[in-house]
């Protein structure tokens, strides 16, 4: 469910970067930036989808996951320096359900 | 009739300087006095940020350069008058608008040819406004120039040419180009109105020849266009040795005094003077001209023998000031390098003190600088230019020490440090300090409002020799790669031609140390400055920089009796306003690139708008648009 949230919200995080660096008139649209975001929240997106799929090999899953946060933390940081305040809420919130999911699993885990 | 006479009545009052207080927005600057000062008492710090968009207009009139058409720089001021808005566009267009809802009137094209001529870029500051005072067909007057040196006069309500100006509408001031006329007089700046007179300036490119037109301020009758006089900046002797020291910038007009005041800029070619060794008196200074008669009444030189391309930069700004206890006619003028010169506007004398300090000397060829220059240190410079500013550690960092390596091989003593081939660090840049946005005054108070860049370029003399292949290097095709404020300048029939770069390092970070731009407020009474805070924000590939850091302006803040101002001018695509007590924001909104332009405030049907031109400039970032966005306060429940 969590990794679900994530997920969704990652896909958010693509469309409201993609319309800040395709639509006219944002304040960023065409620059480099944006375009660096854009490419954020897809990779971002796509590495959870993964793990939402199960198609990760238990040996990748430790390296990817950290592979993911790393680039919400740095795509979020992104968004923030373009004033992107929604991209920003959804790295945010991508981050904060894959944190959660895996604090879930390893209780789960442990239990 | 009622309303002609209404509005040439305030037209009248919005002349006098100490009295600039007007419902109509006629000028570039808001009046003649050039304090964009606007009695839109209803635009508080308290109001503004319920402040809200009206409209939006797209012209069409944009280009970015990349096919057939160069690429567009758009400044304009709009103008209220007639009960309508007026805008020049930068394909030299006229459009009249209707101020509540920005549906169009009617458009007059020049039909100008959309070549950069003179300029790197197709570039308009917008129109100016005539009006007799009695009723007929032309009584009114909407005029417009073009980059090839014709000047067209429409009737202010229809857009049809008035066919008793000029030739058919349309006056060829290239007629009046007759030495050295390497390029056509170039009309981006609308021209001043005063009474039934027009008086036209020109921009050129003085980067390029050594040898050009000769600089002069040319009057013609509003009516007719047939030229009243024609007043020459450069000595009649060193004509054929140099040239420009024009007008290209807004003027001001003390019709109680008969006076105009022009910013005169500097001679040909920009960064070498060895052809210009006897004195220019005129050039890169503050002129006052008698309008009945075009004698020159007095000049302030503020840069002498100028090689920085630091020429006078925005009309002055007229505001009577109190000296002890006695009400003195005043003229402020900000300039490029930051000083605030502030003069006796009846004879040219500083009201605060002005030194000549010892500058350092050249080692190019045939140079001869002035062992002085003159300085202001109250009111205190907008820029500080003892020293260079600081290197700043993240840059340096980023490029490996770049940075650093760079501030130890360009030269650098000071203010009015020459060009070099060696290279030197130009302090403040070339585009200022303060431009062509000048400053707002409340002239009840004698309160100053202006924005800075703080941007520090570096300029490279090339020997004559070896120039050709330094561009062929530098660009993939050889061709000159020339912008407006940066890039290579042949200065053709001189020993040298340039190289001019902002002081970056390869991954395009500035190398010192921020504010890259600031907002000041100076009592012009005492000299004292109030204030300064950052303003705006940078921007580079998109991601913004620190509230901290500010940004580099084009474009001029307008103050309104209700105490905001209203100002574009950051490279941020942001308008906003400021609570003129303080400097801090209270409003902004994103509009479509950089307004490098002065909004027009102004009062229709009872309500007040604020309306920018948002059309870019590459000096700032290579954006570029067409908008005209139009806002207003929510009408009262």
């Amino acid at each position: 469910m969590l990794l679900t949230i994530s997920f969704l919200s990652g896909l958010v995080g693509i469309c409201f970067a993609g319309a800040a660096a395709l639509l006219p008139d944002t304040g960023i649209d065409g620059t480099p930036g944006s375009f660096l975001a854009l490419l954020g929240t897809v990779g971002v997106t796509s590495a959870v989808g993964m793990f939402v799929t199960g198609k990760v090999p238990s040996k990748a899953r430790g390296v990817l996951f950290c592979l993911a946060a790393l680039f919400t933390v740095l795509t979020a940081l992104a968004a923030w320096f373009l004033m992107q305040d929604a991209v920003l809420a959804t790295m945010v919130v991508s981050l904060l359900a894959l944190l959660m999911s895996s604090a879930t699993a390893e209780r789960k885990t442990t239990t | 009739m009622k309303s002609i006479a209404y509005l040439v009545g305030t037209v009248l009052v919005a002349a006098a300087p100490a009295l600039a207080d007007q419902p109509v927005w006629g000028t570039f600057n808001g009046d003649l006095a050039a304090t964009k000062f606007s009695d839109a008492a209803t635009l508080t710090p308290e109001s503004i940020p319920a402040l809200e968009r009206a409209w939006e207009v797209r012209t069409g009139d944009v280009s970015d350069g990349s096919g057939d058409v160069p690429a567009t720089v758009w400044s304009a001021t709009p103008i209220y008058a007639n009960e309508t808005l007026y805008l020049g566009t930068p394909f030299y267009r006229i459009l009249a608008l209707d101020p509540a809802t920005g549906a169009e009137r009617w458009s007059y094209d020049t039909k100008s040819t959309l070549e950069a001529l003179t300029q790197p870029a197709l570039k308009n500051r917008g129109v100016a406004y005539w009006e007799s005072g009695t009723d007929g067909p032309c009584e009114k007057r909407v005029l417009i120039g073009t980059m090839d040196a014709t000047l067209h006069a429409v009737e202010a309500d229809t857009g049809t040419p008035c066919t008793d100006f000029g030739d058919n509408g349309v006056l060829n001031v290239n007629q009046w180009n007759e030495t050295n006329a390497v390029f056509p007089f170039s009309l981006l700046q609308p021209p001043t109105v005063v009474g039934d007179t027009i008086l036209i300036g020109w921009a050129g490119k003085d980067w390029v020849y050594s040898v050009e037109p000769p600089g002069n301020l040319i009057a013609v009758d509003a009516r007719t266009g047939a030229l009243l006089w024609d007043t020459g900046f450069i000595p009649p002797e060193l004509i054929p040795v140099t040239g420009t020291a024009n007008i290209w910038s807004s003027m001001s007009v003390d019709p109680d005094l008969g006076l105009v005041y022009v910013p005169v800029s500097s001679p040909s070619p920009n960064y070498w003077g060895g052809n210009r060794t006897a004195p220019i008196p005129l050039a890169t200074s503050i002129t006052a001209i008698r309008i009945e008669t075009g004698e020159v009444e007095w000049s302030f030189q503020h840069v002498h023998h100028d090689v920085w391309d630091y020429d006078t930069p925005s009309a002055p700004t007229l505001v009577d000031l109190t000296r002890d206890g006695v009400t003195v006619p005043a003229l402020v003028q900000t300039t490029k390098q930051g000083f605030i010169f502030v003069l006796d506007r009846r004879t040219g004398e500083p009201l605060f003190p002005v030194e000549e300090r010892a500058v350092p000397a050249s080692d190019a060829d045939g140079e001869q600088l002035s062992p002085t220059q003159p300085f202001a240190d109250v009111p205190k410079p907008t820029i500080n230019h003892t020293t260079l500013p600081d290197v700043w550690p993240l840059a340096d960092a980023l490029s490996f020490g770049q940075c650093s390596r760079d501030r130890e091989t360009y030269r650098y003593e000071g203010l009015y440090t020459p060009p070099s081939v060696e290279g030197t660090f130009l302090w403040p840049a070339t585009a200022g300090g303060n431009n062509w946005g000048g400053a707002a005054v409340d002239p009840q108070t004698g309160i100053l409002y202006v924005n800075t860049s703080q941007v520090v370029q570096v300029i490279r003399l090339i020997p004559r020799a070896d120039y050709e292949a330094e561009v062929q290097a530098a660009t993939a095709d050889g061709s000159d790669p020339s912008g407006n404020e940066a890039g290579f300048y042949a200065q053709e029939g001189s020993p040298y031609g340039i190289e001019l770069f902002e002081w970056r390092t390869s991954l395009g970070l500035p190398c010192w140390k921020p504010p890259y731009g600031t907002f000041s407020a100076y009592d012009l009474n005492t000299g004292e400055r109030l204030y300064e805070v950052p303003f705006g924000l940078a921007q580079q590939w998109g991601f913004y920089g620190l509230r901290s850091w500010g940004s580099p302006t084009l474009g001029g803040p307008v103050l309104t009796s209700g105490g905001v101002i209203m100002i574009g001018a950051s490279m941020d695509n942001r308008v906003r306003a400021l609570d003129a007590a303080t400097g801090q924001e209270l409003w902004s909104d994103l509009v479509a690139a950089p307004a490098v332009s002065i909004p027009a405030v102004f009062t229709h049907q009872g309500a007040e708008y604020v309306v920018w031109a948002v059309g870019g400039n590459s000096i700032l970032k290579p954006q570029v648009a067409d908008q005209v966005v139009a806002y207003r306060l929510p009408p009262k429940e």
